[in-house]
């Protein structure tokens, strides 16, 4: 079910009706028969997989926390995060690698090179629940929590139906305590959740679907021929597009998990005010980002023993985290390009910061704040148009379209729809910097609260262009 | 439960009562499309033979069909045997009509002929005109099958349900283009860019394709004691696959009918290249009229012989 959608709210309701009336230990199985149902809503066919993924893990676990020898614990890891990205890469990267490896093959003079191809349809979340599975085995492995006692529990941990399909990925200390004990209704909270689904709605079906209108029609070339104007329309509007749509999901999902009593970790926080790339990635998809620091960058080695192996460290793991993102060059080219930037800004930082406190921190560039910002979002957006482009070639099409010039009418006109959707959604973001609120208006009064969510209401009413615009991210 | 919950809660209920109210009841009031399309689907359903005789016709399209076909004039190429109604929705395509015949048969409008005129692309694209299509042209029952026909998931299945029922929700993509236009005046010359593109397939592929669709669709018709004919709307592009569809019609014993060829008429006559400006929608009108006339006049179902028209200029229709 799309969080935008009737159904889910309708799902929601009677979840919230039958949930508070049950004791915790029903509340449990009763949510994780309600997110077996949600994710068979999405495709029946993967019930199997992840029930199953999910068992083994389980078992895998509480053997793990009986062993004792050193070996056999990293081979039972081993052997678990096998099976995780074995799932993982066969129903997502299989064909793409053969793919690749054909073109390659080709490239050589090999063209009657027969390789296998698979016809698998990608089940829903599995990037974003394997990662949640990882996080997990890796965790009990290092001693920093204990397995889960029930299999009902852990279950519910992995399928939550609120961050099931796309996050925000969940972090086993953070989350399966709140699963393994009771929760309590809590009435702040409960307004809390509200005000979140209602922002997460505003963000997803006025800003990020409108503007989806103009990206799409930039990028298939129906708004024009690319040029200058088109370009800028088609990035600018896929930013706030990807921003809008990414950030409403995970409000909608925390928003949803606040109702049923949990919180979970907040996933953006205005990344478009960032002033450095590194800046950047502590404000988007916030999420992932500090699991493939905590699961990834680290144990590579982090930045400790510095210089290349540093750059080598960040490189690496911007590129695994573009290919997490699709089965597709552009995803690695878009990691890349991140990745790069990130070990620039840190030779630099490490150039002209040495010595100084808080270097490691600051943001290389002795500009004004504004103009950091200004630099940073249009990187970014730079590397969007690679994120977008359904494949390299087209990527460097749209692109050349900023060496000519050309108008229509149309194109003011759409620059004028662009400002009346990202606006809103960039002055929200300037509001939540400037209070340090974890939600829109949190610290106003509850009476202006209802009155601004009320508003949003409205809005979503009469603007929400969701007809064909599912999440960008179940795609993932 | 928080009363400011509560209070959100309630007052988004409330709201969501008067928009639904507001949508059923005020739409009508205060749109004229809305009230056009109202009227024509009445006249639609209604149809049925007359003590008169005259052969009931149902022409059925998009806006190439309303800015294309100039109905008095159909009316008087067709006259005395035939009588035209009406029935334009704009932005649809094949799934559309086909699924909202089905609907109009179901609640009794009895055509002897039904015209649909669109284009190739849109004759074999696989989309309807979402939740607007969903509360005017479905029936709910039918859901399931255009669930599959679409290829579309449990969700958008639901949506399809939600705006069946819901006035609000099967118009609300009216509501926000009306109030989009009031925000920015000139987002109609803009709305046009944003739709995506029709993609044609080869001649064979669209030959191929348009076989099952244009038998389905006679079928329907022929089950209800209809004929069915398509007729391709003149197009300002060299390939629109007309050719190809054509072809399909002769394959299946399909009238599609064509009165010009693609590029034939010259583009003054179009209002923007796509659709037919006043004079472009008289000079289409007047080739086909005779075209129906001939293919409608073989037609078992016709229930008087056409008159010789002596001469068109004169207006003088029989002797």
């Amino acid at each position: 079910m799309l969080f935008d959608s009737p159904i889910y709210f309708l799902f929601l309701i009677i979840i919230l009706v039958a949930y508070w009336r049950m004791g915790w230990r029903q509340q449990n199985i009763f949510l994780l028969v309600a997110s077996y149902f949600f994710y068979g809503w999405w495709d029946w066919r993967f019930l199997l997989l992840m029930a199953g993924s999910t068992s083994i893990d389980f078992l895998v676990a509480k053997k793990l926390a009986t062993l004792t020898s050193s070996h056999e614990r990293r081979a039972l890891l081993v052997f678990s995060l096998a099976l995780n990205f074995t799932f993982l890469g066969i129903f997502k990267y299989f064909n793409f690698f053969v793919d690749s490896l054909a073109g390659s093959l080709s490239a050589l003079g090999f063209h009657q090179f027969p390789l296998p191809v698979l016809r698998i349809i990608l089940p829903p979340g599995i990037s974003f629940y394997t990662f949640q599975e990882v996080a997990y085995m890796v965790d009990v492995y290092r001693g920093k929590i204990k397995p889960a006692e029930s299999m009902i529990d852990y279950a519910l941990f992995i399928s939550l139906f609120p961050h099931l399909i796309a996050g925000p990925i969940q972090r086993p200390s953070h989350l399966l305590p709140q699963v393994e004990k009771p929760r309590e209704f809590h009435d702040g909270h409960f307004f809390d959740g509200l005000m979140l689904i209602v922002s997460g709605l505003f963000r997803k079906c006025v800003v990020a679907d409108n503007c989806a209108l103009l990206a799409n029609a930039a990028f298939n070339g129906t708004l024009g021929p690319s040029s200058l104007p088109v370009v800028l329309i088609g990035t600018y509007g896929f930013a706030w597009q990807i921003y809008g749509d990414f950030s409403g999901y995970s409000d909608i999902a925390r928003g949803s998990a606040q109702l049923l009593g949990f919180h979970f970790m907040v996933n953006f926080r205005q990344p478009y005010l960032a002033e450095s790339l590194q800046d950047f990635w502590r404000r988007w998809h916030i999420s992932l980002s500090t699991w493939l620091r905590d699961y990834l960058y680290i144990p590579l080695g982090g930045n400790a023993e510095g210089g290349r192996r540093t750059y080598g460290n960040l490189l690496t793991t911007m590129l695994l985290g573009g290919l997490w993102h699709g089965a597709n060059w552009t995803f690695v080219i878009w990691g890349g390009i991140h990745g790069g930037w990130l070990a620039i800004e840190r030779f630099f930082r490490e150039l002209l910061g040495r010595g100084k406190p808080g270097f490691g921190t600051q943001s290389p560039w002795r500009l004004p704040g504004w103009i950091k910002r200004v630099a940073v979002f249009h990187l970014v957006c730079f590397t969007w148009i690679f994120f977008r482009a359904p494949s390299v070639r087209e990527a460097w099409h749209f692109l050349r379209g900023v060496t000519t010039v050309a108008w229509a009418p149309e194109y003011l006109i759409a620059f004028k729809f662009l400002a009346l959707f990202s606006i809103p959604l960039l002055l929200m973001d300037f509001r939540l910097e400037t209070h340090d609120e974890e939600y829109a208006f949190q610290r106003t009064a509850p009476a202006l609260r209802t009155a601004v969510g009320f508003a949003a209401v409205v809005l979503i009413t009469f603007f929400a262009a969701n007809q064909a615009n599912a999440f960008i991210y179940f795609q993932f | 439960m928080n009363r400011y919950a509560a209070a959100l809660i309630g007052i988004c209920a409330l709201w969501c009562m008067t928009i639904e109210t507001g949508t059923r009841y005020g739409l009508p009031a205060i749109s004229a499309i809305q009230r056009r399309v109202a009227s024509e689907r009445a006249q639609a359903v209604a149809l049925e033979e007359n003590e008169d005789g005259a052969t009931p016709v149902l022409l059925i399209g998009n806006s190439l069909m309303g800015e294309g076909v100039n109905v008095p004039v159909i009316q008087e190429e067709l006259r005395p045997g035939f009588r035209v109604s009406r029935f334009l929705l704009e932005d649809t395509s094949y799934l559309d009509w086909y699924y909202g015949l089905r609907r109009l048969f179901e609640e009794g409008s009895r055509p002897k002929v039904v015209i649909l005129v669109l284009a190739p692309g849109q004759l074999l694209a696989n989309r309807v005109r979402g939740d607007y299509f969903a509360h005017t042209l479905m029936d709910g029952r039918d859901v399931f099958q255009i669930k599959r026909d679409l290829g579309s998931d449990n969700t958008a299945g639901s949506n399809l349900i939600f705006a069946n029922i819901s006035g609000f929700y099967g118009y609300r993509v009216e509501i926000r283009k009306w109030v989009l236009g009031q925000l920015l005046p000139d987002f109609r010359r803009l709305a046009p860019r944003l739709r995506g593109a029709a993609r044609l397939g080869s001649d064979p592929y669209m030959r191929s394709a348009a076989v099952p669709k244009l038998q389905q669709i006679s079928k329907l018709c022929a089950d209800h004691g209809a004929r069915f004919v398509l007729v391709v709307p003149p197009s300002n592009s060299s390939s629109d696959g007309s050719a190809a569809v054509q072809q399909a019609g002769q394959a299946v014993g399909v009238p599609v009918l064509l009165p010009f060829a693609p590029q034939q008429l010259p583009v003054r006559l179009y209002a923007d290249g796509f659709h037919l400006n006043p004079d472009g929608a008289i000079a289409f009108t007047h080739a086909l009229g005779p075209m129906l006339r001939k293919t409608l006049h073989t037609d078992s179902l016709v229930q008087q012989p056409l008159p010789q028209k002596v001469a068109v200029h004169n207006r003088e229709r029989e002797f």
